[in-house]
């Protein structure tokens, strides 16, 4: 019990890192959005899986199991929101900037 | 004055799966607040943000037709009346100002099969006036600032 849970909590851990490098890394808000949609909610998933793994099965793992449930639904629903309200207002993917264009890229 | 928004996905998942939850919560907070972190004042607020999300998503018309701001008022001064009331009866009983003890409160325990005694009882009663109290407020805090915008 205790070692899946551990191993659930390093794979969390992993995936906010993840997380954490695309926000900072990745060109734009588009991807910035997706990256913390995708791999935080699985991130922390996984963490409050490992803390239930940990706990064994009662009330404080069910409540755990509830903020596993919530965090699964609003966080793509918030990405959702983000994105569409920016595509609205008109904002543009990036591209890679052509060689020999100029610009500031 | 806010519109509401028109993303069908946010609309369900707010009206649908997220306000009532919020509020279950907030009266499971406002309930067991003697046995855990929690009391009057954080299950207030507590609603009070699900009663916000409910207004920044379907618009203030909507939340206005629920709950208008008149209703509000009365169920802010209410609640400050609730939490008067349990301190000025125990005074009227000829005790102390919130002297639970002195609160005719027994006949609930007959009715609801509780073993809770007076002191509780006055404690949960003021928790509820509170509860209403600040939930209310915050409400009306954001329906005048939301209105505030539209006007200039």
């Amino acid at each position: 019990m205790s070692i899946a849970g551990t191993v659930l909590l390093g794979l969390g851990l992993f995936f906010m890192a993840v997380t954490a490098i695309g926000l900072v890394r990745l060109p734009d808000f588009f991807s910035r959005v997706h990256s913390v949609s995708k791999s935080e909610t699985l991130g922390i998933t996984l963490v409050l899986l490992g803390l239930i793994a940990h706990q064994g099965f009662d009330q404080t793992s069910l409540k755990l199991g509830l903020i596993a449930l919530f965090v699964l639904i609003t966080n793509p629903v918030a990405a959702h929101v983000l994105t569409r309200s920016a595509v609205r207002s008109g904002l543009m993917p990036w591209r890679r900037p052509r060689p020999g264009a100029g610009g500031n890229g | 004055m806010t519109e509401q928004h028109d993303s069908i996905i946010l609309n369900f998942v707010v009206r649908v799966l997220l306000v009532p939850f919020i509020f279950v919560f907030g009266v499971y907070v406002l309930v067991h607040g003697e046995a855990s972190p929690g009391g009057g004042f954080q299950a207030g607020a507590i609603v009070a943000a699900g009663l916000v999300l409910a207004r920044l998503t379907t618009g203030s018309e909507h939340g206005e037709r629920r709950i208008s701001t008149r209703v509000l008022l009365w169920l802010a001064s209410a609640g400050i009346g609730i939490y008067v009331l349990a301190g000025i009866v125990p005074l009227l009983a000829g005790v102390n100002f919130l002297d639970y003890a002195a609160l005719p409160v027994e006949w609930f325990n007959a009715v609801a099969g509780h073993e809770r005694t007076n002191r509780a009882m006055g404690i949960f009663i003021v928790e509820v006036g509170i509860f209403i109290g600040v939930f209310s407020v915050l409400v009306i805090l954001y329906d005048h600032l939301t209105e505030r915008f539209t006007d200039d």
